[in-house]
Parts: C-alpha cells; sequence; structure tokens
C-alpha cells in the first residue's frame, strides 16, 4: 500500500508568457498538460453512490452507499457500514497507544475513507492532509504475504501509525511538502539549455517509513512477527537477497521481486533488533530527533540516538539475522529437510551437480543469477492436475496456465526431466493461459475438459475489444465474476503444418476465444477461489460484501444459489474445497484472531472446526483419497500436512526451509505444492514416497469444546452507538485543510533576460475528491496567476480554469538602412523593452470510456495585448476563442510513460477544434499580414493527432543475427516512434501556427512537443508552419543497471541511453511573388491584392519558404524540403528524499540551416534586414550544429 | 473564502476540525507581541493586509533640506499584501506584494493624474537559527533574505520629450534588488529592545522609464546604488497594546544608468549618475492591537528627519517624496 505521503500534483506547466515577442507574439496552440481528473485513487466517479460519515472524538470515517438498492435491480450494489463502524471503533482504540509512542499526540481529526467500489486492495495514506484511504476489500494476495485477515486492525494501525510519525518526523510544516526550487538557463548563443529542480522537503527512508508503521502496530498491540513475515525474511537472508544498505532508503527501484515486501518487513525486521539492542522506543526517538530540526540526510539521526553509526548498525544487524536462520536452517536440516523439487520441465542453472556447474553458476553476476531464478515464476500458485491425469495447471502472474501434461513429465515424481520432444512439443502447442486474478484460485470441472476461474466482470474481450482497448466500462465496476472455461481446441496452421491447440489462433495478433466457450457464471459477481463438486455440477466459492466472505454453492449455470453462511462482521474465508462424496466442504476461515480449518455440511452449512487454536491454517485441500492436505506454522514455519476425518490424526508431510502452501495431491497420489522462495512463489512436487509422514497431532488442538466453538461463531460486536454519529456526507465540512507549496523558481528567455519568480501553489479537495481546486500565484518581473477546478461529481470530469499572466521582457533590433545584410556598416542595434500580458479562460468535459479510452470536450478564450514604452495601457493585439474535442487512447500510464525505459504500449491523441481568431490591434488597423495575406477576423479548423509506439527489441520470428536481437531483447533495449501530425485548414496568423524546436523539459511555455526529443536539434519555437508531419524514433538501451547506490540523500539506480533521430517539416502558406498580384506595405512584406493568390504548400512536394534560409546575395532561398536531427540522450534515473530525482544530459545535432520569426540565432538581437522574399521574416539563420540540453531533477 | 469568514475563523478560539482545523504540528505562538520571536512559528500563515498613506508636501534637495512644491499636490499611497509562512521550526517565507493609488494635481499647470498600479512584490526567507525562549526573557536572533523584482509598472506612458511628459506613474526601479539582513530582538519582561542591520544590492536592467539620449536609445539601463540600513527597535507592551519606536538611517551609493554592455554584465559600461548618492533618515511609530493570537491590528506613523534629492521623481523606491506617511494594518494567522 502507497503510504508515503505523496507530492503535490504536479505545478502546473501550461502557458507562461515569457517566449512573448512583440506584435510577433507565439502563442502556440493552447493546451493544459495536467490530466483531465485530478483524483488520487477513484479511476472513476461514482455519482451512484452516497457518502455517510461517521464522527468519532478523533477520527471521521467515511464510506459509500449505493443509491439505488438490489431490489430495484443494482447489480453492483454496496454498502461499506460495516467496514466503516469496524474501522472507527478499531481507529479510537488505536489511538491513545500508538500517540502515545511518540508522545505526540494529534489534535487534529484524522479523515478515514473506506473505499469499496472495486475487489483490489487499494489505498495510502497522506499524513500531512490528515488522510488514510483505504479499501474495505484487502485484495486476493495480501494473506500471503502476510498471513493473517485482520485487515482493518492490521492496515488502519499501520496507516495511523505513518500519521503520527511522519507527522512527529516533520520538519518542515505540513502541508508545504517542502518548497519547490527550480530553474532553467536557455542560452540561444552557446545553443544549450540546463534546468535543475528539486523539492526540499522531509527525509524519511523507506525502510523505516513502512518498517515502522509495522513495528509501531506491533508494539501497539495490533501487529506481530507472523509465520509469513519470518518466511520472507528467512529466505531472503539465507538466499542473500536482503536489500542493502542504500537499496532499502527508498521505495523506488523496487522492481524485481519481493523487494517491495522486503522493504517492509526488512524495516519490521530492524525494528525488533533495535527493540532488543536498545529499547522499545529507539524507533520512534529517530522521529522526533529528525522533527527538531531539518537535514539533507536521514540517517545522521541514528547516531544520535543509538551511538552507533547507521551503516555498523546495518552490518550487525545483517549478522544477527543470519545467525538466527542459519540456526533455523541447521535445525530443518538436522530433522530431515524434505521439500521435493520444482516442477520444471528442464534443469536450472542453479541446480547444479559438478563443481564445474557450481563454478559457472556462481561466475554469474547476482543480478543474472536471480533473474534465472526468477524465470521459471514469481507468482505461480494453485496447482492442480485434473481428475484424469491429462492436464496440468497453476496460476501464474495472474493467468491460469494449463497444459497438457502427465504429471510422470516431472523431475519431482521421476526423478529425470523430460526428454520426449514430442511431448514436449505437444505440450507446449496443447496450452492455455487464462486470464484471471493474482493468486485467484480454480478448478478443473470434474469429468469435462472444463475449468472453473476468478475472473473480473471484462475478462474476456471480444475480437473487435481485445485489438482495441475499446471496452467501455462507464460504471466504474469490474468485479470479480467466476468464468466457466471449455477447454476446447483450436486449429493453428504455422507455416503449412496444421495442429490444434487449446488457444486460439490470434487475431490481429490478438486471443481471441470463442465467446461460447468462455461463459460468466451468473450470479457471482463479487466470487472467488471455486472450486468444482466431484459430480461437476455445482461450484463452492466465497462471495464478498462490505468487509467479509461467505461460503455460497451454486450450479455452474449460475442457478440455485445457496449461501451457507451468511456472516457480516469481516470474517473471512479462503480456498474451499469439495469433499470426495460431495456432502462436505473444507475451508479455512478467519475470525475473531483465529485462522482455523472449517468443514460446512454442503446443505445446510454447519460449521465442524477440525483445528482449533492459534496456528494459520489454511489452503486446505480435501483430496481423492479422503484426507485433508493443508498448510500451517506450528514451529514457525509452513508446512503441508494431511489430517485423516476418519482418525483425527494429522500427519506432516514437508519440512522446507522456505514455505510449503496450498498443497493438492495428483491423481497418482503425488504432492504438488507451492514453496515459497526468495526468487518467487513456486510450484513444488514431492513424490509420495518422500514425504515426511511425521506424527504431527499433537501439534494443533484437535479436542475442540463445540460450546467455546459456538460462542465464538454467535459472537456479534455492538457498533450501535455509531448510528447516533453518522451523517450524511457533507463536502464543506470535509474539505482538507489548504495546502500550501512554496515555489521559487528562476528562468530567462535571451541572455540577458533573466526572471527570478516567488510564490505557492494552494491546493484543496474535499476528501471523497468530488471537488478540487488548485490557485498558483508566481511574482516576479512576471506575474502568472492560475485558478484550476475539477469537479468530480457526475460520470466526467468538469474542469474549468482560469489564467492571467504579464511578462516583461527586453530585446535587441538591429535595424538595417539598406535591408542588406551583407553591409553592416548600417546597421545599428536598439535595446527594447516590452510588457505583454494574457488572459484565458477554459472549461472543460472529460469522460473516460475505459482505463485506455477518454473523450472530452474544451472551450476556451483568450485575449492577448502589450504595452511598450509609449503605451499607457495594455494593447490588445488579438482575441482568440474555440471549442475542441479531444479522444487519448493510451495502453501505457503517464507514470511508466515518464520512466527512463517506458514498457510497451501506445499512447495516441487525435483531436479537432474549431478556432476563432480577431487581431485587434489599432496600430496595425485591426489586422496583420502573415505569409502575404491581410488577416483580421477568421475562423479555421484544427486537425491533430499524435502518436507514440513503445516497442521491445526481440527476435523476430527467431531471428536474431549472431544473437543480438536476443541479447538486446534480455537487456530490455527497447524502440520508441513518435508520429505528430497536424493541420489548419487556412492561412492563420503566426500565433496561431504549429511550432516545433527543442524544449528543455523544465520549459513552462506552451510549443514543446511531447516528446520533446523531436527536433531538439533547431532552437525552441523557430519552426512553423499550418501544416505539421514530424517523424521520429529513438533506440534505447541501458548502460547501467541496478546502481544502486546512496549519497548523501540521493539514490541513484539506473542509468540508459537512447539514440534519436527526427525527420519532418512545416509547411505554410506562400505569399505572392508575380507582378502585379501584390503590393509591398510598410514593413516591407509582399501583401496579396486577392486572397486567392497566397498559395498552401504541399508538403514533400514543396520546400517550407518559412523555415528555408535565404542566400543574402542573391536573396534566392536554401530550400529545406524535410528537415533532420539526431541526438543522444543519458538518462539517469534517481531519487532524492522521497521523490524521484531524474536527470539527463541530451546532445541533438539540427542538419539543417533554417530561418523563421524574430531572433533565430538566438543572439536576443532581432533582424530587422529584409529577406528578399516579401515576407515578414527576418533574415536571421540558424546554422547547422549541436544543441546540448541538461536536466538536473527535471526529468527528461 | 470572503475575509469576513476568515476574521471570524481567526478570532475562534478553538477548531479542531474541518477546513482550518488547529494542527498539532504548529509552534506556540504568543498572543503578546512582545514575547513573539523574530519569525512566525512553525505551520503558522499569516496574511497581512495594509495600507500606507502620504501626500507629500514637497520634497528633499541636494543637501537634505527639505523643500516644498510650488504648487504640486502628490498623494502616494501602498497598499500591502503580504503572506507570512512559518516553513520549519526556524523558519518562515514571506511574500509580500505592494499595490499603489497615486495622485499628482497641479493647479497651475491643470494637472490630474491618478492611477492604481501593481507594485514590486519582495520574497523573503527569514532564518532564525537562535533563539532563547525562556518565559517574560525571550532573546532571537534571525537572518534575512530577500529579494525584490521588477513587476511594477515601469511605462510612463511617453518618451517623446523625457519623464515630465508621463502619463503613467513609475511603480518600479525596474530592477531586482537582493537584500541580506540581520535582525535581533532582547526581551526582559513588557520592555524589549531590537535591531536591524543590513545591505541591499540592486542588479543593473533595462528600464523603460529610462530614457537615455546620448545615444538616441528610447530605453535605458540602470542600476540603483547599494545601501546599507540601520535602526533600532524599541517596544512596550501594556496589556493587549505593544508600542514600538524605530529610529533608522540609511545611506546608498550612486544610481548609474546608460545602454547595455554585450555579454554577461550587460550592465558593465553604465554611468554613476552626480549627485545621486546620499544618506536619509527617518522615525517609525507604531501601535499594535494583539486582539488574539490570530489577529493583530497595526497602527503607524513614519516621519522622513532627513531625505535626498528628488532626482528620480516620481519614483519613490529611490529617491522619495517628503511627507508623513501613516498606516494601518490587519494581520490575521491561522
Amino acid at each position: 500500500m502507497t503510504t508515503d505521503p505523496r507530492p503535490l500534483p504536479q505545478v502546473l506547466r501550461h502557458l507562461t508568457t515569457s517566449v512573448l515577442v512583440a506584435a510577433t507574439a507565439a502563442l502556440g496552440a493552447l493546451s493544459w498538460s495536467s490530466p483531465a481528473e485530478a483524483k488520487f485513487v477513484f479511476p472513476y466517479n461514482h455519482p451512484d453512490l452516497d457518502w455517510y460519515t461517521i464522527e468519532t472524538e478523533h477520527f471521521y470515517v467515511h464510506y459509500p452507499v449505493s443509491k439505488k438498492t438490489e431490489a430495484e435491480g443494482n447489480d453492483h450494489y454496496i454498502n461499506a457500514e460495516w467496514s466503516a463502524r469496524k474501522s472507527a471503533k478499531i481507529a479510537e482504540e488505536m489511538y491513545e497507544p500508538m500517540c502515545a509512542e511518540f508522545n505526540y499526540f494529534i489534535k487534529e481529526k484524522v479523515h478515514i475513507v473506506i473505499l469499496d467500489q472495486s475487489d483490489e486492495l487499494e489505498g495510502f495514506t497522506i499524513p500531512s492532509w490528515d488522510w488514510i484511504e483505504i479499501s474495505a476489500h484487502p485484495g486476493s494476495y495480501f494473506y500471503r504475504m502476510r498471513g493473517r485477515m485482520e485487515w482493518f486492525s492490521d492496515v488502519l494501525v499501520h496507516e495511523y501509525a505513518h500519521v503520527v510519525s511522519l507527522k512527529a518526523n516533520s520538519s518542515f510544516a505540513e502541508g508545504t511538502g517542502g518548497i519547490s526550487i527550480g530553474g532553467l538557463y536557455d542560452d540561444g548563443i552557446r545553443d544549450q539549455a540546463s534546468g535543475g529542480e528539486f523539492n526540499l522537503g522531509d527525509g524519511s527512508p523507506f525502510w523505516w517509513t513502512e518498517g515502522g508503521a509495522e513495528y509501531w502496530s506491533d508494539n501497539t498491540g495490533y501487529n506481530w512477527w507472523s509465520s509469513s513475515r519470518d518466511m520472507n525474511i528467512r529466505t531472503t537472508v539465507l538466499e542473500g537477497r536482503l536489500l542493502t544498505y542504500d537499496e532499502w532508503v527508498t521505495r523506488v527501484d523496487k522492481s524485481d521481486w519481493g523487494d517491495g515486501e522486503r522493504g517492509y518487513q526488512q524495516g519490521y525486521s530492524m525494528a525488533l533488533y533495535l527493540r532488543e539492542r536498545f529499547g522499545d522506543e529507539t524507533f520512534a526517538r529517530f522521529a522526533l530527533k529528525y522533527g527538531e530540526g531539518w537535514r539533507a540526510n536521514w540517517e545522521s539521526v541514528i547516531p544520535e540516538v543509538t551511538g552507533v553509526d547507521a551503516r555498523t548498525l546495518y552490518d550487525d544487524w545483517v549478522r544477527w539475522l543470519t545467525d538466527k536462520y542459519s540456526a533455523v536452517y541447521d535445525r530443518v536440516q538436522a530433522e530431515g529437510e524434505v521439500e521435493g523439487f520444482e516442477m520444471t520441465l528442464k534443469p536450472g542453472g542453479w541446480e547444479t551437480i559438478t563443481p564445474e556447474d557450481e563454478d559457472e553458476w556462481l561466475e554469474k553476476r547476482s543480478r543474472d543469477r536471480e533473474d534465472e531464478r526468477e524465470a521459471t515464476g514469481t507468482w505461480a500458485l494453485e496447482p492442480r492436475f485434473s481428475g484424469d491425469g491429462r492436464y496440468y495447471g497453476y496460476n501464474g502472474n495472474g493467468y491460469v496456465r494449463i497444459s497438457l501434461l502427465p504429471e510422470t513429465a516431472f523431475y519431482p515424481f521421476t526423478g529425470a526431466y523430460l526428454d520426449d520432444p514430442e511431448l514436449l512439443q505437444r505440450s507446449t502447442e496443447m496450452s492455455v493461459a487464462l486470464p484471471s486474478n493474482l493468486g485467484g484460485a480454480w478448478d478443473f470441472v470434474p469429468g469435462k475438459d472444463q475449468v472453473v476461474i476468478t475472473g473480473t466482470e471484462h475478462l474476456f474481450d471480444s475480437a473487435f475489444e481485445a485489438t482495441t482497448g475499446l471496452t467501455p466500462e462507464l460504471d466504474g465496476y469490474n468485479w470479480n465474476q467466476l468464468w466457466h472455461v471449455d477447454l476446447r481446441t483450436y486449429e493453428h496452421e504455422e507455416k503449412g503444418r496444421v495442429y490444434e491447440s487449446l488457444t486460439p489462433a490470434p487475431k490481429a495478433g490478438r486471443m481471441v476465444f470463442d465467446p461460447a466457450a468462455v461463459r460468466p457464471i451468473p450470479n457471482t459477481l463479487r466470487g472467488s477461489d471455486p472450486a468444482a463438486s466431484p459430480d461437476g455440477e455445482r461450484l463452492v466459492y466465497l462471495e464478498y460484501g462490505d468487509g467479509t466472505m461467505n461460503v455460497v454453492t451454486i450450479k455452474l449455470d449460475g442457478s440455485e444459489k445457496r449461501r451457507l453462511t451468511s456472516f457480516h462482521d469481516g470474517t473471512w474465508f479462503q480456498r474451499p474445497d469439495w469433499s470426495p462424496d460431495g456432502k462436505s466442504i473444507i475451508v479455512s476461515m478467519f475470525r475473531n484472531y483465529q485462522n482455523v480449518l472449517m468443514i460446512l455440511d454442503a446443505q445446510t452449512g454447519e460449521m465442524t472446526p477440525i483445528t482449533w487454536d492459534s496456528h494459520e491454517s489454511f489452503d486446505a485441500h480435501w483430496a481423492a483419497d479422503g484426507r485433508i492436505y493443508f498448510s500451517s506454522d506450528p514451529g514457525g514455519i509452513f508446512n503441508v500436512f494431511a489430517y485423516d476425518p476418519a482418525t483425527k490424526e494429522i500427519l506432516q508431510l514437508t519440512n522446507v526451509i522456505g514455505g510449503a502452501q496450498q498443497p493438492w495431491l495428483t491423481p497418482e497420489g503425488n504432492l504438488v505444492y507451492v514453496n515459497f522462495t526468495a526468487h518467487g512463489f513456486k510450484i513444488y512436487g514431492v513424490d509420495r514416497d518422500q514425504w515426511m509422514n511425521k506424527p504431527a497431532t499433537h501439534l494443533f488442538n484437535t479436542d475442540i469444546d463445540m460450546g467455546e466453538v459456538k460462542r465464538s461463531l454467535a459472537f456479534v460486536e455492538d457498533f450501535s452507538q455509531y448510528e447516533a454519529v453518522t451523517t450524511t456526507y457533507g463536502v464543506k465540512d470535509n474539505l482538507m485543510s489548504p495546502t500550501v507549496a512554496p515555489l521559487i523558481r528562476f528562468s530567462n528567455n535571451t541572455q540577458t533576460n533573466f526572471g527570478l519568480q516567488g510564490g505557492f501553489q494552494l491546493y484543496m479537495q474535499d476528501y471523497v475528491e468530488k471537488h478540487v481546486a488548485v490557485f498558483q500565484a508566481l511574482v516576479g518581473e512576471d506575474t502568472d496567476l492560475l485558478f484550476q477546478y475539477y469537479n468530480q461529481s457526475t460520470p466526467a470530469n468538469i474542469m474549468v480554469l482560469g489564467r492571467r499572466g504579464v511578462s516583461k521582457f527586453d530585446f535587441g533590433y538591429a535595424l538595417d538602412a539598406d535591408d542588406d545584410p551583407t553591409t553592416t556598416d548600417d546597421i545599428e542595434t536598439y535595446q527594447g523593452k516590452n510588457v505583454q500580458q494574457y488572459t484565458l479562460g477554459a472549461a472543460g468535459v472529460f469522460l473516460p470510456v475505459n482505463n485506455r479510452l477518454q473523450v472530452g470536450v474544451i472551450g476556451q478564450a483568450m485575449q492577448f495585448g502589450f504595452k511598450d514604452t509609449t503605451a499607457t495601457r495594455f494593447e490588445p493585439f488579438s482575441m482568440s476563442a474555440g471549442v475542441s474535442g479531444f479522444l487519448t487512447y493510451q495502453t501505457i500510464s503517464d507514470y511508466y510513460g515518464m520512466s527512463a525505459n517506458p514498457p510497451p504500449g501506445k499512447v495516441i491523441n487525435l483531436s479537432y477544434a474549431r478556432n476563432f481568431t480577431d487581431i485587434q490591434y489599432k496600430a496595425y488597423y485591426g489586422v496583420d499580414v502573415d505569409d502575404g495575406q491581410l488577416l483580421d477576423e477568421y475562423s479555421f479548423n484544427q486537425f491533430d493527432l499524435s502518436y507514440t509506439q513503445h516497442l521491445r527489441v526481440r527476435p523476430i520470428a527467431g531471428w536474431s543475427p549472431f544473437g543480438l536481437l536476443a541479447l538486446a531483447q534480455k537487456h530490455r533495449h527497447a524502440f520508441q516512434f513518435n508520429f505528430l501530425g497536424g493541420f489548419v485548414d487556412r492561412n492563420v496568423q503566426n500565433n496561431d501556427e504549429y511550432r516545433a524546436g527543442g524544449r528543455h523539459p523544465y520549459w513552462w511555455g506552451n510549443g514543446a512537443l511531447n516528446p520533446n526529443t523531436m527536433f531538439a536539434g533547431y532552437p525552441a519555437g523557430s519552426l512553423q508552419g499550418e501544416t505539421m508531419l514530424i517523424l521520429s524514433a529513438a533506440y534505447r538501451f541501458p548502460v547501467w543497471t541496478k546502481i544502486n547506490k546512496k549519497m548523501g540523500p540521493l539514490y541513484v539506480y539506473d542509468l540508459h541511453a537512447q539514440l534519436i533521430g527526427t525527420a519532418g517539416n512545416l509547411w505554410s502558406y506562400r505569399p505572392p511573388t508575380e507582378p502585379g498580384t501584390y503590393y509591398v506595405n510598410r514593413y516591407d512584406a509582399n501583401v496579396a491584392y486577392n486572397p486567392d493568390d497566397v498559395r498552401r504548400e504541399i508538403p514533400f512536394v514543396d520546400y517550407s519558404y518559412k523555415n528555408s534560409p535565404v542566400d543574402p546575395l542573391t536573396g534566392q532561398p536554401n530550400p529545406n524540403y524535410l528537415l533532420y536531427d539526431v541526438g543522444a540522450e543519458l538518462r539517469l534515473s534517481s531519487a532524492l528524499w522521497r521523490g524521484n530525482w531524474n536527470s539527463f544530459m541530451r546532445v541533438s545535432y539540427g542538419f539543417n540551416e533554417i530561418r523563421g520569426v524574430n531572433d533565430v540565432n538566438g543572439d536576443n538581437v532581432i533582424s530587422t534586414s529584409d529577406s528578399g522574399l516579401g515576407d515578414s521574416f527576418s533574415n536571421e539563420t540558424e546554422l547547422p550544429g549541436l544543441r546540448v540540453y541538461f536536466g538536473f531533477g527535471t526529468g527528461w | 473564502m470572503t475575509p469576513l469568514i476568515t476574521l471570524a475563523l481567526a478570532m475562534s478560539p478553538l477548531a479542531n476540525a474541518g477546513v482550518l482545523a488547529d494542527k498539532t504540528m504548529k509552534a506556540p505562538l504568543s498572543s503578546r507581541e512582545i514575547e513573539r520571536a523574530l519569525i512566525l512559528g512553525k505551520g503558522w500563515l499569516e496574511l497581512g493586509l495594509g495600507a500606507d498613506v502620504k501626500r507629500a508636501e514637497g520634497y528633499w534637495g541636494p543637501e537634505g533640506e527639505a523643500l516644498d512644491f510650488d504648487s504640486a499636490s502628490f498623494l502616494y499611497t501602498r497598499e500591502r499584501v503580504q503572506l507570512r509562512y512559518g516553513v520549519s521550526a526556524r523558519s518562515d517565507l514571506v511574500l509580500f506584494v505592494p499595490f499603489h493609488y497615486i495622485q499628482l494635481t497641479n493647479d497651475v499647470l491643470g494637472t490630474d493624474t491618478s492611477g492604481l498600479y501593481l507594485g514590486d512584490p519582495r520574497m523573503a526567507w527569514r532564518w532564525q537559527p537562535w533563539t532563547s525562549g525562556a518565559a517574560g526573557s525571550m532573546r532571537a536572533l534571525a537572518l534575512i533574505a530577500e529579494v525584490k523584482a521588477p513587476a511594477g509598472n515601469e511605462a510612463p506612458g511617453s518618451s517623446i520629450a523625457g519623464p515630465s511628459t508621463f502619463q503613467e506613474f513609475v511603480t518600479t526601479t525596474g530592477t531586482y534588488d537582493a537584500r541580506l539582513g540581520v535582525e535581533t530582538k532582547l526581551q526582559e519582561g513588557n520592555f524589549a529592545i531590537g535591531g536591524q542591520l543590513g545591505g541591499v544590492v540592486s542588479a543593473s536592467n533595462l528600464a523603460q522609464f529610462v530614457v537615455e539620449t546620448d545615444t538616441n536609445q528610447f530605453l535605458g539601463r540602470i542600476k540603483p546604488g547599494s545601501r546599507v540600513y540601520a535602526a533600532v527597535d524599541l517596544m512596550a507592551q501594556l496589556g493587549p497594546v505593544a508600542l514600538v519606536v524605530q529610529p533608522g538611517v540609511e545611506a546608498h551609493g550612486p544610481t548609474r544608468l546608460g545602454v547595455s554592455a554585450a555579454g554577461l554584465f550587460p550592465g558593465k559600461d553604465l554611468a554613476a549618475v552626480e549627485g545621486s548618492e546620499g544618506w536619509s533618515a527617518d522615525l517609525d511609530a507604531n501601535v499594535i492591537v494583539n486582539v488574539s493570537r490570530g489577529l493583530d491590528l497595526t497602527l503607524g506613523v513614519n516621519l522622513p528627519l532627513r531625505g535626498e534629492d528628488l532626482m528620480f521623481f516620481p519614483l519613490e523606491d529611490i529617491h522619495p517624496t517628503r511627507g508623513v506617511t501613516s498606516s494601518a494594518t490587519l494581520e490575521l494567522r491561522y
């Protein structure tokens, strides 16, 4: 769960005035880069929900209830009242002890928002906003990592520990998020742009933040070092995967399997170690020490509190852990380790036999060894063989993977790896990966080639949906849903060979199942963990509602639904299974801090426990041999046990050092199970002859007092006291305290025009995010005011924006008396200064169609004017307005899209705008000349398309010359292709034209291309026209990964490089040149008598006259049909304090000499020499050359 | 939120919920001015609204002598908005945005020009590295770094015949100023003494109001002279009312004018304006009414004792006119 305080929404970087230059200002196309919604969690608005609030002494708990009831036909009815009441009770109980941990008793009430709109684990805490948001559903795999299911007490105490600890730790005032300081130095003479940005804020290392929250939950009695946590750290230590001292400071770069969870548990373990060595309060004292005053390196508090420096302490702790777990392993080995072997078809490199093999393995880099070990599966769960033994399947990373493979193909049961190419090929072909949930249980349907799986409502798409991603998801619900799938064969043809497969032949690169073969089971919304009855007619599954699970049976066609339990008190069940005779059901139950195995009568639901103790017993499987196989942790390590219902005797079957879970008995009577390792959940097999078979009945309490059981099952917590303090949620009563982030910004747009601005960004919202408002003020020589409001209480997001900016800038004029740039004696340089302003208003409506597609409409109006030395007031130059519609389709999130090497995916933006412009400048008599045409009032249509595709490099149909493509694939080399096209359907004033050229990412104004590597070899905004066609490509590769070095507060982890190239141009209109068709105005521009004589340039056929230089001697253009550039970039990924701090260096070379408007060569002096072409441009040119960009913490 | 609501909330004794919840992290803040340190405590946000009004009677001569206007009447006001934020336990940030309503009348010449303008905003960081919080005996030392940005109006309206034909008032020097200073406060019971010492350096900048005639430029570059200042604060607190008297002096170097030079140091060719340096002295007196720790009202007066030649009239930031300035300030704290 994300718990770090989030930074403020990115300071909005849309518009700035500093680029505006006199009457030829370049406003560019107005746009806003912020997302169309400003929400933290809700991917969709939910106007179908009412919200209620429980107010207690120290908390507000908000929860949703559907407006439309089930009786009114609402399939997605939710009512999280019980979850909210339970949260309110826990919250008040924990308040006192948690605050006492720090002697920091919080006065402000904390808002807890309960989410129940999805079946996923969601949530975060922002301490400075007094805001905790948690889902009532913990998701499908949480318990497997933590091993307990007191979800609300677990998660709430953890989150509130964040609130108290990080408030106590805060040296900055809450709500500032620190101070944002940045600057950009853009030097047109030296052709370089250097920027830097950092948020001066509090630090708190990952291990302390998350480990501390676990530990303080422990100290206050709500948490304990469970067997699952021990399993995690035990395997981590024994397999050499501890996060290093440098690695564990930050939550970034935790993409290797298990590293995120390791960070939590390593921190918790460290806290326990410090408790043992220095006392209970040590971890809390770090916060209080840091809170006394900001320091660049948080770790400096450690020696002040403990007297031992942080690195020494880390090393001590590692020794302590190593000794502890080495002893455990010695014990297991002394007892006789029974682990079996991983269920693979070929040996892994680590399974060495000879010393030479072992040497070869150890010579590999550790990360390569880790990758190899993880390649056999990291989330390999729920292994099964079909009853007839033909099929083998498991849930691998959220896909139910089924193959036609008998158990005799596996090493654990034969002692030999599969050496039958025909069987291997057949099994590969006769396989399928069915989409499912990560960790979701599934089952074969006995007697049929069918399976039932846990999925979601939109699990299987139609061909159209699969290809386009255009599955409408307007209600925002995609709950769990059971599916009934036929394992049917599909015919494939490859190179003339026809074969059968369980997988459909791809259509347009996508796997599309026959809709008749994949059927959602009616009436099973929010269902999970299905198991088919022995007769193949019914299912038993678990149904979720309001923080609680219940056991339900239903026929495969969705009829005859029967609820066997009816809890509404947070009871949680897990992995039910039928008895061989179909009369009973075994299930694991979590309730009242107990985790026991229960047998339910399949008709009546009557419950009979088979264990009643403090062990964590779960993953029960009632096998055909009549015994119940399950996992439990007596002795602190999860192992597989077998319970005989007839004798009530229990045997221990495995004795592992990792963790043995999810046992399943094969048709041949062998054991498959999931073994937890530091490289993932792996599927292992143990031949029945190798089972430990150690009597273990005495380890469990099977002599059960049924009276106690009945009393326990009948217990219901009394929450009636909350009725009187529950009210309808009111926005004005639940606005968060305003957050004020100070901003300091330095920038220049010429070598002499420097600016320093100071101000703040104020952010406010209500706690269920119906209303969000941002106000930003920056004052300096330039003034910038912004207000933005989002209303998120309807299906679409509504945005209103207002902005005003005033900018001053200086410049030089080179007045050329004879308009001949080759004679310089008559050129005099003058300096000038100007003030410009704009006022902008916009409103938009944005509708998410699904998680990939968004459509919207935006209306906007802007007035632009300026004031020079002789003006007493701002003179309006132009007024513009427009309405546009857009469509954004992206298969890669914005977050990953900004990473150094984004994963495969695409982003498509399509927009149409109808715009209107009125030139109002009195000195020009209300008109302006552009491309030889007098322009006054005009309307135009504008069409834009941008397309970005990220691809991983890989062998092409198996072709990998010299193994290079395979090597590139292994090292995650990537291609990125970008296309940018735009079309304005008439000649327009240059403020309405497209602009292109290199921009630094810290640039806050308009006119930056996305990605900004496009035409980075040319000056910013120097290229323009009414038609834009640009194509660029990048080849990206890692240079140095897993650097993982901490230098003070800076943590550096990856270095990537990319080679970039761009080709394209911007085409415009041509002024008339035929004598008699034009006149020359007072600015030496040719003006057409007849606007029809102004000709549109045809891309590729015509060169772009605006972007082509003119020979000063002949006056003839040097045509640029296409412009090209190439470049190279280094991207350094790092983190500073709590946030990403990514830097880059880019070198780009533009091959073409160009010209354009105003100060093209970047010397801050605008040449007024006549271009000789009869247009209004200067005669300046920018020669081919290098442009260099540096960014420190600015991203790329 | 309207000022009225803000005021009501600021005066309410406790608010532990809602948008203006009292936060645990906030530093203690005395309701009495005399007991307060030099920076706003951690977590406090202060909004200051104030106005200064000066009806200038005249100006200062070349030797600092007081001279009266012949027939002109000059009203110079400053409307102030100040945000101060206690960003950490030892420092606060200040954003000061002034506006000016100015009126010049001359019955003889028939002049009646007025206008409301944005002035030059200032941003400051104040760091209080040392404080002693003993009850009734507070000691504090603070350093201040401040930048003034030239956002004010600098287009006089016409440069054809020089500044005398202006139609607009200039409310900025057109330059960035950087100030570094130190402040101290020693309190004993109901009395306190403090001091301020610092200097201001201006960067040169092209300014629209500067008419550079020598080289026929319609704009020129200006670099106001560097300044040093010193002041003493004397304070006494009677119940909720604090009285503060502050005599101060300031000396400044010559202003430089000219055209820009090429390169990274465009002000290197500027020439000093003869007689534009000098010194001034004045006296501030303020009455602060501590309504609550969330609300103060300050009434004050500034008496100019000595000034400098009105060389850049009406550029008050460099050479102010002569007149008594009355001021009122409302400070709201949350």
